[in-house]
């Protein structure tokens, strides 16, 4: 499966790119040029991200995050994660292989949900640049309702592929 | 050097735990580096197609082109355009909140803008990564999800904010 999706994703983005050429040939050209430096710039973190999943992996018990985040805790683990996720945040790249190691340490799968939605939904490091942007009540609203929102999409999530709400 | 420390804080802090338990444990240590390696030459290629259709859709989905697309977008049906392009845009936080604050200052809608901050959760390229770690299943669920709350949330923030 993630060799096609590769694949597939692979056959995507060169028919973007033949249109892009075909389109605006220096267009075409600086999105290469961009990409390939995001590649660079995205890479040392990246891997440095990969390496500490490795870490976890090897040396943090399953029962240590069980008993934190597992089934045992009800909606305290839920709460838990959405609370974690909001105030860490962090680069989208980081936030699934974290969550995947969750789900392998033993937190359940609307817990991992939570967790990966509040840290990408809610911004509690950028909020003082959201604010200068949009004004305290407007920011203060949208994170309330998107605090809300993760958990309530995790718990979804959940009850839709694993039949259990927590 | 010290610049550089500081823009790559964390990778540092990486190299440094490992430089300690290598010592401290270098069987165990030695599994993670080579787990963490094997998962990096896995990821690489779906990796390298974010980078680069993230770059493709900077360029044809720009700031202005989003702009005259929701200019004059009302109702529900402007909400959930406005949730469908959240999902299409790229780039950082730094980048994007001015422009939604300009569509703002221009006359847009909150339900639209507030559907289109929700919806920016959902960020298309990086979904085959995200499947890659968990699953289609998983992501397909999570994304039909955030876009309906997208759409909630834009008009709860209306509601609330007017």
């Amino acid at each position: 499966m993630n060799v096609w999706g590769a694949v597939i994703y692979g056959i995507v983005v060169v028919a973007s790119y033949i249109y892009a050429f075909k389109k605006d040939k220096e267009k075409g050209k600086k999105g290469l040029q961009k990409g390939w430096k995001q590649f660079l710039k995205q890479l040392p973190f990246v891997f440095s991200i990969f390496l500490l999943i490795g870490l976890f992996d090897v040396f943090i018990p399953k029962s240590v995050v069980v008993s934190v985040l597992g089934r045992g805790r009800g909606f305290l683990a839920i709460l838990n994660a959405a609370l974690v996720g909001s105030v860490v945040g962090g680069p989208v790249s980081s936030v699934y292989p974290l969550g995947a190691v969750l789900l392998k340490k033993g937190a359940t799968l609307a817990v991992a949900a939570v967790f990966m939605n509040a840290w990408i939904m809610v911004g509690f490091i950028s909020m003082p640049f959201e604010i200068s942007i949009f004004g305290k009540k407007f920011v203060f609203v949208r994170n309330v309702l998107a605090f809300i929102g993760a958990i309530i999409i995790g718990i979804l999530t959940g009850l839709i592929l694993t039949g259990s709400a927590i | 050097m010290k610049n550089l420390l500081k823009s790559h804080t964390f990778e540092f802090t990486v190299a440094a735990t490992y430089g300690v338990l290598f010592v401290l444990y270098p069987q165990k240590t030695f599994i993670a580096l080579k787990d963490g390696t094997i998962l990096l030459l896995r990821m690489l290629p779906i990796f390298l197609c974010v980078v680069f259709f993230s770059s493709f859709i900077a360029l044809f989905l720009s700031p202005k082109t989003i702009q005259k697309y929701m200019g004059k977008q009302t109702g529900i049906k402007g909400v959930v355009l406005g949730a469908v392009l959240g999902t299409f845009i790229v780039g950082p936080l730094w980048v994007l909140f001015p422009l939604f604050g300009t569509l703002l200052k221009k006359g847009a809608r909150i339900s639209v803008v507030g559907a289109m901050i929700g919806a920016f959760a959902i960020k298309t390229p990086w979904i085959p990564y995200a499947a890659g770690f968990l699953g289609w299943p998983f992501i397909t669920v999570t994304v039909i999800l955030t876009l309906g709350y997208a759409v909630v949330e834009g008009f709860l923030m209306e509601k609330l904010l007017k």
